[in-house]
């Protein structure tokens, strides 16, 4: 009696725990009677490959709902429930979903040998979600990146500047400059000190006296 | 080295070399009748304005000319012991000028005077010969 009582509780773990369909009778009546969320998500996937997709959307989203899910078990009912919807065509759904499993885990990896339909609704929104929550970086533009709001005053294109060619050094002539400089000042000065040397007080009488008969 | 050329320059120009003056070398006559009379001869230069001060007005003895302002210039010659005189400074801007020589006796009474006959212009690097003759004063 025990014994009977101790396979019977195994049965029923390994139904929930590994999705294992439990062929015994007693067991189906426990199911039935009470599917746990597991069970509904194993029923869910089970539907979705055999092609019954809303009943499975059915089982899935019941299976969702449920608190006691574990999160491995959680993130198989949402990708299968996202594939259902692909499948009904209800991609806004589909993407939804997909938006939960990434908020769920952000390094979700699909599964090898999805559909490419799939794999491109799951890529679309794994790139918006990206966009919201990176952060946003400014990058400073590079020179020949930064164009005009307005075209109309744009800088006219012209070619390239052509290369002018160096100019003489003159740190080898600064002395003559210099020099000429100091001359025509000194010429100035010159010639304003020798006009002004014309209205000096130096002129000079020498009177001798001559007594005439 | 560089700054030497116009200090240079400037002294050769301007500084280095003395510019000319005018020299005027003017024989005053006296005659003999007056020199054992005369204590000393006093000789004035005036820088006329529009042929001013004439010489009639310069021989007035009573009223000796004040040219307010016009610049002259005079030296005082001790005649009993000097017989040569220098006036020095005399502005040589060109200007005309009017010699104007005047005697005292020893008790500095005018007893002779005289004017020197023209009008000379004092202008540097030249040179002027003159004579100025006195007479008694009548």
């Amino acid at each position: 009696m025990l014994f009977t009582k101790l396979i019977c509780v195994a049965c029923i773990a390994q139904s929930v725990w590994f999705g294992v369909p439990v062929s015994a009778g007693s067991a189906d009546r426990i199911i039935a009677r009470a599917p746990t969320a597991a069970g509904l998500v194993d029923q869910g996937v089970r539907g979705y490959l055999e092609g019954r997709y809303e009943q499975a959307r059915e089982m899935l989203v019941k299976a969702l709902s449920s608190k006691t899910l574990d999160d491995n078990r959680r993130m198989g009912a949402l990708y299968y429930l996202a594939c259902c919807n692909i499948a009904l065509d209800d991609l806004p759904a589909a993407k939804r979903v997909f938006a939960k499993l990434l908020k769920l885990r952000a390094d979700y990896q699909l599964p090898t040998g999805t559909a490419p339909k799939i794999v491109r609704v799951f890529e679309q929104v794994k790139a918006k979600l990206a966009a919201r929550t990176s952060p946003r970086i400014n990058k400073h533009p590079q020179p020949g990146e930064i164009k005009p709001l307005n075209p109309a005053i744009e800088p006219p294109v012209s070619a390239p500047p052509e290369k002018k060619p160096p100019e003489k050094d003159h740190g080898s002539t600064w002395w003559i400059w210099v020099l000429v400089g100091g001359v025509v000042a000194g010429v100035a000065v010159g010639l304003g000190v020798g006009l002004s040397a014309g209205g000096s007080d130096r002129g000079r009488a020498i009177v001798n006296i001559q007594v005439i008969e | 080295m560089l700054l030497l050329v116009p200090v240079l320059f400037l002294f050769a120009t301007g500084c280095g070399e003395q510019p000319q003056t005018a020299t005027v070398s003017a024989g005053l006559l006296v005659p003999r009748g007056l020199a054992d009379d005369l204590s000393s001869i006093t000789v004035y230069l005036f820088e006329t304005h529009a042929d001013r001060p004439h010489c009639d007005e310069l021989e007035n003895t009573v009223t000796f000319p004040d040219y307010d302002g016009q610049e002259y210039k005079k030296v005082t010659i001790d005649f009993k012991n000097v017989q040569i005189a220098v006036i020095d400074n005399i502005p040589d801007k060109a200007n005309v000028w009017r010699f104007y020589a005047r005697g005292l006796d020893e008790t500095d009474m005018l007893i002779a005077q005289g004017c020197s006959i023209g009008l000379y212009r004092i202008e540097a690097g030249k040179e002027l010969q003159l004579s100025l003759e006195i007479s008694a004063v009548q």
